[in-house]
């Protein structure tokens, strides 16, 4: 199988830093030896998103929601 | 009151475009710990998969509340509206009670508009809310000495003078704030992700800004122990519950008086609390030292106000110095510039994830001044910036001067500000790709996608209709009417048009809105989406959402998805190749098995499903449920499909459910029925095939799908792990808005 630039894991390392989306994919992998079923692997993936996601909040910021209707604020 | 469990319930409804969800809000923290010390008893209703707008108010009501109060914003005040008018009619004798912002220099508008809100409480409300609410629970209105309120009087509406601002004559500013009682130590709020405020005011003169209006320039503070009271408070529920995460700071500008957030993150320091805070902050008011502090006291994320790198502009704004200054060489706002950039430079360098805001279409801006602005943010090395347009607010100055600047502003028909003109055609300016708004057409073109084809719509709505796709040339009156009562809060509405010359398309998808807003449909995003013909055979689909408009014009492949009939995507795919569509449909090649077995078998050979990750990412697969377990396939009322007939079905293949105007009750038994008949006509219980997902409506005759489904089953688990790599965008672009918006 050709290997290419823009994979799976690369996309992964892009959108969770390379730490999260090896650990990631490494869980993923164990999962699918034991044979798991699917749906518990996406809750899986799901949960560890949503670590990864609380743990870089700071990439989440609310305050430059545009939503708002106070310019460049977030609602308090 | 008596027979109130509870004296008042808070909602604070999702605003337009957020994630449906009832969360706690800050400012009914600081209400409710004033009420609490005058004996009245309130709570905070919070739902995080709320169903439609009529069970929302039925949930509201059950709590048997003396009052129901909304914080209500511009961008949630419809659904404020809606929930409020839903409530008048299951229980018409109902106080509802409306704050915020919207209504604090628009109630009169509100009010005599609608006639569901009895009254609004102005402002900054701890001290003028105990007495009008005390006073409402008895059943009596406020006298004309009550300042802080609007309310209808024998028809005619009473607006009262506005509300002393909380601390404003407090001996000390440093401490001024003390005088309220807080969220946290008061136990209305445990969770820091609500966050928390040092202080109220900002003292500059920026023309266009609410705050500005709401605290009438005058900066009080809470006392730095106060400050720290709290903050040890969420320390201990983030150890206590074992979540990191970051604690917003909400004031106006965090660092407006540097010694102070110096004494305060010095403190922080001392004490150990490991917290994650952010804040926004001016950069004229923070130098190296002070963001040095910030980093070591826990700060990892900071916004900075350019709104315009013109040196006239702001002077025209009164970002820096009032308009009427009179230095004309400008000298304060060229240092201004020069601060943004050192503190974004400095901040960077530091480790902060540092944004900036602009505000397109300012007084005296030209287009040419926009594109300097742009210019200006492309020199920073920030993290991301937010790209507004100006809108003019009530209650601000410039809301009065407007039309000196060549700005147009009115009241729409639900008596909210509209900004309707600008002295140049703003959206011709093309946002940078560090705008926050890609991330937003990321995640409504995954939405798209998944209301468009997947199966299983993931829900953000709990058990409740959260898809509609609605394939007509309009969004009639019937069908509005219909989905307001339908659809979930924060569902999505995905509307699908035939192929419309260009000008009819632009007006048509205008007119759709007006609709929906006419109707008050809960959705979070109203997607429309144009077919376009190409040259091959995919289709290529364009979406037009109000949060991404500007895309249309300046990155159309960020506003459209392509689509095949096909399998072909997912062959070039097996053979490593990036898929050319993003979108197809897989049934052809289960059909004609034999080159997807041979090349499922190369991935099946490997230790699965480690070859995947070294491919690109798959292509998705259009109705997958169809082929694949797990999946639930139709068997729930979370997506429906509308015809131009008006016909409701659960799948475009499946049989109509029933019609615009049906019940969810009645569809969801027509489901049972349809799902019930087509497997006892295949004998699916007589039948020992573990893999079949029993979809009761593939499009295929019977025959055929059960005997694709014995002949292909060795190639369905490699399927199932294709599947599950193509929708890796889409569940990493859900779940950070998800964690966003809590």
């Amino acid at each position: 199988m050709e290997t290419k630039k823009k994979d799976v894991r690369s996309w992964m390392r892009k959108q969770l830093g390379r730490e999260t989306a090896d650990a990631m994919l490494k869980k993923l992998d164990k999962m699918a030896k034991k044979k798991a079923p699917f749906k518990a692997i996406e809750t899986m993936i799901a949960a560890d998103l949503s670590k990864h996601f609380q743990k870089v909040r700071r990439y989440l910021d609310r305050h430059m929601d545009i939503e708002c209707p106070f310019p460049g604020k977030g609602s308090k | 009151m008596l027979d109130s469990v509870i004296d008042i319930a808070f909602a604070f409804p999702p605003a337009i475009g957020h994630v449906g969800s009832f969360a706690r809000h800050l400012g009914v923290g600081y209400l409710r710990a004033a009420l609490a010390e005058s004996g009245i008893k309130s709570c905070q209703y919070l739902n995080p998969q709320p169903g439609t707008v009529s069970e929302v108010a039925r949930d509201l009501l059950a709590l048997k509340p003396g009052i129901i109060g909304f914080t209500a914003y511009d961008a949630n005040f419809p659904l404020c509206l809606s929930i409020a008018r839903s409530i008048k009619q299951q229980q018409p004798s109902m106080k509802i009670v409306f704050g915020g912002p919207s209504v604090t220099f628009g109630a009169k508008e509100l009010l005599a508009r609608h006639e569901s809100i009895d009254l609004c409480i102005l402002g900054e409300s701890e001290e003028t809310t105990p007495r009008v609410l005390g006073d409402l629970l008895e059943g009596t209105f406020p006298e004309d000495d009550q300042v802080g309120v609007a309310f209808r009087r024998h028809g005619e509406i009473v607006c009262t003078a506005g509300p002393p601002l909380v601390g404003a004559t407090a001996p000390s500013v440093q401490s001024a704030l003390d005088v309220t009682p807080s969220p946290y130590l008061s136990g209305m709020l445990q969770d820091g992700r609500t966050g928390l405020l040092t202080g109220r005011g900002c003292t500059h003169q920026c023309q266009y800004c609410c705050f500005a209006a709401l605290g009438r320039k005058k900066l009080r503070l809470h006392s730095v122990e106060r400050v720290l009271a709290e903050l040890e408070l969420i320390a201990a529920h983030q150890q206590r519950t074992g979540q990191r995460y970051v604690v917003p700071i909400h004031d106006d500008a965090f660092t407006l008086l540097p010694a102070r957030a110096q004494s305060l993150c010095k403190t922080i320091i001392d004490r150990g609390l490991k917290l994650i805070l952010s804040c926004v902050t001016r950069a004229d008011a923070v130098d190296d030292e002070l963001l040095k502090l910030m980093r070591a006291a826990g700060f990892v994320g900071v916004a900075f106000g350019l709104e315009s790198a013109v040196p006239s502009v702001l002077r025209a704004t009164g970002k820096v110095r009032p308009p009427d200054w009179p230095d004309h060489e400008l000298e304060p706002e060229r240092r201004f510039l020069e601060q943004v950039r050192q503190s974004v430079i400095s901040a960077k360098k530091l480790g902060f994830t540092v944004g900036v805001s602009i505000i397109l279409g300012l007084p005296t801006e030209t287009a040419a001044d926009g594109e300097a602005t742009l210019r200006f943010i492309r020199a920073l090395p920030i993290d991301y910036y937010s790209h507004n347009f100006l809108c003019l607010f009530p209650g601000t100055p410039l809301w009065d001067t407007h039309s000196h600047f060549d700005l147009d502003c009115s009241i729409d028909e639900m008596g909210l500000p509209v900004t309707t003109g600008y002295a140049y055609e703003v959206t011709t300016l093309r946002p940078l790709p560090k705008c926050m708004l890609e991330r937003d057409a990321s995640l409504i073109r995954v939405l798209a996608a998944d209301a468009m084809y997947d199966c299983e719509a993931p829900s953000a709505t709990g058990d409740s209709i959260s898809t509609v796709i609605i394939e007509a040339e309009e969004l009639t009156a019937e069908t509005a009417e219909w989905l307001h009562k339908v659809l979930a809060v924060g569902g999505t509405l995905l509307q699908l048009y035939p192929p419309l010359k260009r000008d009819q398309s632009e007006q048509r998808i205008q007119r759709d809105r007006c609709m929906m807003t006419e109707h008050l449909v809960p959705a979070r995003h109203y997607i429309q989406v144009k077919r376009t013909p190409t040259r091959t055979r995919n289709d290529r689909y364009v979406i037009a959402c109000s949060k991404t408009d500007l895309y249309r014009t300046h990155k159309p492949s960020l506003v459209s998805i392509t689509s095949t009939d096909g399998p072909s995507p997912m062959f070039a795919w097996l053979r490593g190749v990036s898929a050319s569509c993003e979108l197809c449909d897989v049934s052809p090649a289960l059909l004609q098995s034999t080159e997807l077995t041979r090349l499922t078998r190369c991935i099946d050979a490997e230790p699965a499903p480690s070859p995947l990750t070294q491919m690109p990412i798959p292509p998705r697969f259009r109705y997958a449920g169809r082929w694949l377990k797990e999946i639930v396939s139709c068997k729930s009322l979370d997506r429906l499909e509308v015809d131009s007939e008006g016909n409701v079905r659960c799948c475009r293949f499946g049989d109509p459910l029933g019609k615009v105007g049906d019940t969810k009750e009645h569809l969801t038994g027509r489901l049972s029925e349809l799902a019930r008949i087509a497997e006892q006509r295949r004998g699916c219980h007589r039948c020992t095939m573990a893999e079949c997902p029993r979809c009761p409506f593939p499009g295929l005759d019977d025959r055929t799908y059960c005997g694709t489904i014995m002949q292909c089953a060795p190639a369905f688990r490699t399927l199932s792990w294709i599947r599950m790599y193509s929708r890796l965008p889409s569940m990493v672009a859900r779940q950070r808005d998800w964690t966003a918006a809590e």
